[in-house]
């Protein structure tokens, strides 16, 4: 029943690899899942071994007056995903710019699946479309994946979240100076920070190849099992839409 | 079988023959099958077993009767299979899911219901809120008529108590008033909380109190000298033990349990502390971790000052000590050992309000003084506190025995308990390490009391004896090594033994102003804890009076004896279980002392005569054992004890075959006497063979997440199993999953922080693997140590691991320790004697089969339904 909407704080921190893992996590947890891009990029489809010729999606059906719902896909018993779509060139120089109504079934959508899947995970991208506020309010955290450098640390600065948000640190290595600074720096003064930490893993990397969510690819990796321990986190803690 | 296919039914026959072909595969011999035959055959006549209650039963055989197995019978398997079919009824615990078709269910309800109403009765008091209520209309009568009524429940109360102790009863009287007390004592057991303790007190000292009384009254036999020699020697050592007793319990009858007391925010308040660390002859490896862990105590750094006192005055010592960035302190002189270190520390640059003392091996925690200061700052007149000395290796008692962490050791029961009864009469006393001393206390006594060998008790009775306090938190805030071998234990035992009497010749804490009444009997019973030497060895000696002198030690008739001697026994027995079960299990008391026994007797006898004489002896540290051996020179006089108590034995067989008839039951109740007593020599025998050490870096077992980065970027999760001050073990979550001799870096936590240490795999077999550090830098080695060691919750948790007492599971574990003893020394000793004792062992096993065996708990299973 919980809505949950990961988005980098800058692109490429890892946001639609999370989205992917904790869809595995959280099925592995005995949950329903169902995860859904927003990313005009396409690229949650391919963490779930979806051809790369495949092109629907829910985007492209909704411009096109189509079926929306045929799109979803069934990774597996309980975690289902729904691809953004590819959009062809006129529909990509408009879709900055489109109307938010065109998302509105999606939108009217969700009670119905809030109350057929225990989780709804939103892959939004790190450059928010205007469209996509009112998908960012109606969850109820948007957990924002961060990496410890100066970028993210400048734009913590300048940027305006809301009252749901909730951070999460992504890439962590240890061995760097400057990550472990600034940890120590953010723990004392971020608001929010999820306690869990998930290391830079060479496995993460390598699941994208294999086109596997990282849980299904290397169980015993480290990042793994700290996206597990993410999810029961947020099964404590997020699970009933508690506040 | 032929007659069989007469009598039975052709599947019941072909059953039989499959069984027999089975047994037969698996061993068994013909007579035993022709046996076991006939008794299925009668159990399947007889008993309705196709009924689904015994199916049940049957169903679940394998659990019910773990001892016996279905597939190999024996001979004696029906006897088996009653006695435990016996046990079981009388202990297991009513399970819901099996439905027993006898009819004794309604009795276990009723158990379980007493049981539960028991349990729940010091709730329902406090619910009631009786004790307020009762305090309240107490303390609203006028003062006269409260005092009236102490005094007369005083004299009441002791009219009673002379009445039970001192009356005289027949041996039927006396039975009927032992079996009513110890079911009190039974029922009153059940009832958690200190009043039920004090009850119990109460009932063992009625019942310890009358046996003395009986003894002194009763049994000796003023006729016959030799009779009367042994008598009083045996009643001297007897009084010892009641004496002891008395004292133990009003001594930890109510544990302080001092919690910390935090310090205040504003930290430019906080004093400034000295820690001090002396060393003699220990080596640089066992001093460094202390070093770097004392570097890393959370107080700020301008306040802490951290001196190496080396007394061996070595180069390396003063090279390490300059590259940390520590003070290092030598002295001209090596006179008074350990006390003349620190007292020339004190005098030369020791400038602090605060001196924290930390033997070389003992690494404290990080939270130490945050822990500890507070109470200096709360109590003006506190000048000494002292916190638990935790081992973090076996000592030789748990190595040679293979309990480290199984029971509880030898130090956890003063340090657990006994300190914390002390500090409850506000007697609590220094012991050398791991604590904290007020300066201008220190001065005012003149320094550490450097008079007797044991400068540490000494000092805080003359701090007491000045007016100051002292406090004790059971918190264990450092740890370090335990004595390597059996021969250090005994030696550091002796020197403690030595000090303390002579504490009490020099400077007796009997007589003396400054002390209250409490604090001396808290100090003299610390003093007579160690004068067990001679009494111990009176008992273990007492049986044989009889079976090889026929010198009536106890005279009066065997079963007076049985009926006296025997409540005293379970009733110390059970209350000391109930009071100090957390920190030692029953029995092993008896272990302890019959190791030190022979070795504290004469040096506390002399010191008792002249208390200069005899010399200072360090304990060792850091030493390895390379072989397992046996260590005879230690062992002689156990050696003795038992070659005495087997002719003993002997004795009591040709006195039973040739001696008058009225004594059998003497020698029979005497024989039982002597096997105790073997049973706790041979735990002594098993302790004097040495296990043998492998790594001189002692490793600490500890269960902790933590990660392995390999270079090629992947990130390996596993968990931290031991750790050393070179290095660690770890648990993989897959095998293999690193190579030998790869670099990695560990990843350790510590609260919110990560830190990365270069390391090398040494080796890897299947799930498992052996890290090393490597080339450290001095941060990463007190970071390390911070991880490790240091951390301030790894000692704490140790203490509530361990397993409740229980007092028949524990007298069974010694006797099978005392029976692995022999069984060690027959191995070491020459062949006939080795074949007698193997064929005596097994005889005993073989017996040990028929006893009934605990059963598991059924297993929960989950299940898991995805839908």
């Amino acid at each position: 029943m919980p809505v949950i909407a990961l988005q980098g704080l800058r692109g490429g921190c890892g946001a639609t690899s999370l989205s992917a893992a904790l869809g595995w996590a959280f099925n592995a947890l005995q949950q329903s899942v169902l995860v859904i891009d927003f990313s005009p990029v396409n690229q949650l489809a391919a963490h779930f071994n979806l051809s790369l010729s495949h092109t629907q999606g829910w985007a492209p059906a909704l411009q096109e007056q189509q079926a929306w719902q045929q799109c979803a896909q069934r990774y597996q018993a309980g975690l289902d995903f729904l691809p953004f779509g590819a959009l062809t060139p006129q529909q990509r120089a408009h879709i900055t710019t489109i109307n938010s109504e065109f998302a509105a079934p999606l939108l009217n959508a969700l009670p119905a699946l809030k109350s057929h899947y225990d989780w709804i995970i939103f892959d939004i991208p790190a450059d928010l479309l205007p469209w996509q506020q009112s998908f960012v309010a109606a969850a109820d955290r948007l957990l924002q994946v961060l990496t410890l450098d100066a970028n993210c640390q400048l734009r913590l600065h300048h940027a305006r979240f809301p009252a749901h948000t909730l951070f999460l640190i992504n890439q962590f290595n240890a061995n760097s100076q400057l990550q472990q600074d600034l940890h120590q720096l953010w723990i004392s003064s971020l608001k929010n920070l999820v306690p869990q930490v998930i290391h830079r893993d060479e496995a993460l990397a390598e699941a994208l190849m294999m086109k596997q969510p990282v849980g299904e690819y290397r169980p015993h990796a480290l990042a793994s099992e700290e996206i597990n321990t993410l999810a029961n986190w947020l099964l404590l803690h997020v699970a009933g839409g508690a506040a | 079988m032929n007659p069989l296919r007469w009598l039975l039914m052709p599947q019941a026959y072909q059953a039989l023959q499959r069984r027999a072909q089975l047994a037969h595969q698996y061993g068994a011999g013909r007579f035993t099958i022709a046996l076991h035959l006939m008794w299925c055959v009668l159990a399947w006549s007889l008993l309705r077993l196709e009924t689904p209650g015994w199916q049940r039963i049957l169903q679940h055989r394998q659990r019910y009767y773990p001892q016996i197995s279905p597939l190999r019978p024996r001979p004696l398997d029906p006897l088996r299979y009653a006695l435990q079919s016996l046990w079981l009824m009388l202990v297991l615990p009513l399970d819901k899911r099996t439905r027993k078709s006898f009819s004794v269910k309604p009795l276990f309800r009723w158990r379980e219901r007493l049981y539960q109403w028991l349990g729940a009765l010091p709730a329902r008091l406090e619910h009631n809120r009786f004790a307020q209520r009762s305090e309240q209309r107490i303390q609203a009568m006028p003062a006269w008529l409260r005092q009236l009524l102490f005094i007369a429940a005083a004299i009441v109360a002791s009219l009673l108590a002379l009445l039970c102790i001192s009356q005289p009863f027949g041996i039927t009287t006396q039975f009927v008033f032992v079996l009513l007390l110890w079911g009190l004592a039974m029922l009153v057991r059940r009832v958690p909380g200190r009043l039920s303790t004090i009850m119990l007190i109460v009932l063992s000292l009625t019942i310890s109190c009358r046996y003395l009384w009986w003894r002194y009254t009763e049994t000796l036999n003023w006729d016959d000298p030799l009779s009367l020699t042994f008598g009083l020697l045996l009643i001297g050592a007897e009084t010892y033990a009641w004496a002891v007793l008395v004292l133990g319990y009003f001594q930890t009858l109510w544990p302080l349990n001092r919690q910390p007391v935090s310090m205040p925010p504003d930290i430019t308040s906080w004093p400034s502390v000295d820690i001090l660390v002396p060393t003699y002859n220990e080596p640089l490896s066992v001093v460094k971790p202390t070093i770097y862990a004392a570097m890393g105590i959370d107080w700020p750094q301008d306040k802490l000052n951290i001196y190496l006192l080396d007394d061996g005055t070595r180069e390396e010592f003063r090279e390490f000590a300059a590259s940390v960035g520590v003070n290092y302190v030598v002295r001209p002189t090596h006179e008074h050992a350990k006390a003349g270190n620190i007292n020339h520390a004190l005098k030369a640059v020791c400038r602090s309000e605060y001196v924290a003392i930390f033997d070389c091996d003992h690494v404290p925690t990080r939270s130490f003084l945050q822990l500890t200061m507070g109470w200096f700052l709360k109590d003006h007149r506190l000048a000494m506190l002292q916190t638990p000395h935790h081992f973090f290796s076996p000592d030789p008692f748990e190595r040679n025995l293979g309990r480290f962490r199984q029971t509880p050791n030898e130090g956890s029961l003063f340090y657990g308990l006994v300190q914390d009864g002390n500090d409850t009469w506000d007697a609590a006393f220094f012991c050398g390490s791991c604590a904290v001393l007020r300066r201008t206390a220190l001065d005012q006594i003149g320094g550490i009391a450097v008079e007797t060998v044991t400068e540490d008790a000494h000092t805080s009775l003359r701090l007491h004896r000045q007016g100051y306090t002292s406090a004790y938190i059971r918190i264990p805030q450092a740890a370090g090594l335990a004595t390597e071998s059996l021969s250090a234990h005994i030696g550091q035992r002796i020197r403690w033994a030595r000090g303390m009497v002579q504490i009490f010749r020099l400077d007796n804490p009997l007589f003396g102003k400054g002390l209250k009444l409490v604090q001396r009997l808290c100090y003299a019973n610390a003093m007579l804890h160690f004068l067990a030497g001679i009494p111990r060895l009176i008992f273990l000696l007492a049986p044989l009076a009889f079976l090889l002198f026929h010198a009536y030690i106890i005279y009066a008739p065997a079963l007076a004896i049985a009926i006296y001697v025997l409540p005293h026994m379970l009733h110390t027995s059970l209350t000391n279980s109930r009071i100090q079960g957390r920190w030692r299990h029953s029995f092993w008391s008896e272990v302890y002392e019959t190791v030190l026994a022979w070795y504290i007797a004469r040096p506390t006898t002399v010191a008792l005569f002249n208390p200069h004489k005899g010399k200072f002896n360090v304990t060792a540290k850091g030493g390895l054992v390379a072989e397992r051996h046996l260590d005879w020179v230690i062992t002689k006089p156990y050696m003795m004890l038992v070659l005495l108590n087997i002719a003993g034995i002997g004795m009591a067989f040709w006195r039973m075959a040739y001696g008058p008839a009225n004594e059998m039951l003497t020698i029979w109740v005497s024989l039982v006497w002597v096997i105790y007593n073997m049973i706790i020599l041979g735990g002594a025998v098993a302790v004097s063979v040495e296990a043998r050490q492998i790594r001189e870096a002692h490793r600490v077992e500890i269960a902790m997440p933590a990660a392995i980065a390999r270079e090629d970027g992947h990130m390996v999760p596993c968990t931290l199993r031991d750790y050393s001050d070179g290095g660690v073990g770890v648990e993989l979550r897959e095998a293999d999953a690193l190579k030998e001799d790869e670099t990695v870096s560990l990843l350790l936590r510590r609260g919110q922080q990560e830190f990365s240490f270069p390391c090398q795999v040494q080796r890897v077999f299947g799930r498992r693997a052996g890290i090393r550090l490597h080339q450290l830098s001095t941060r990463q080695h007190i970071e390390f140590i911070q991880c490790t060691f240091a951390r301030a919750d790894t000692w704490a948790l140790w203490q509530d691991g361990f397993p409740e007492d229980k007092p028949v599971q524990s007298l069974a574990d010694i006797m099978v320790l005392g029976f692995k003893g022999y069984l060690r020394l027959a191995e070491y000793g020459p062949a006939p004697l080795r074949r007698v004792f193997r064929g005596l062992t097994a005889l005993v096993s073989w017996l040990a089969t028929l006893l009934p065996q605990r059963i598991d708990r059924q297993p929960a299973t989950i299940k898991t339904d995805f839908t």
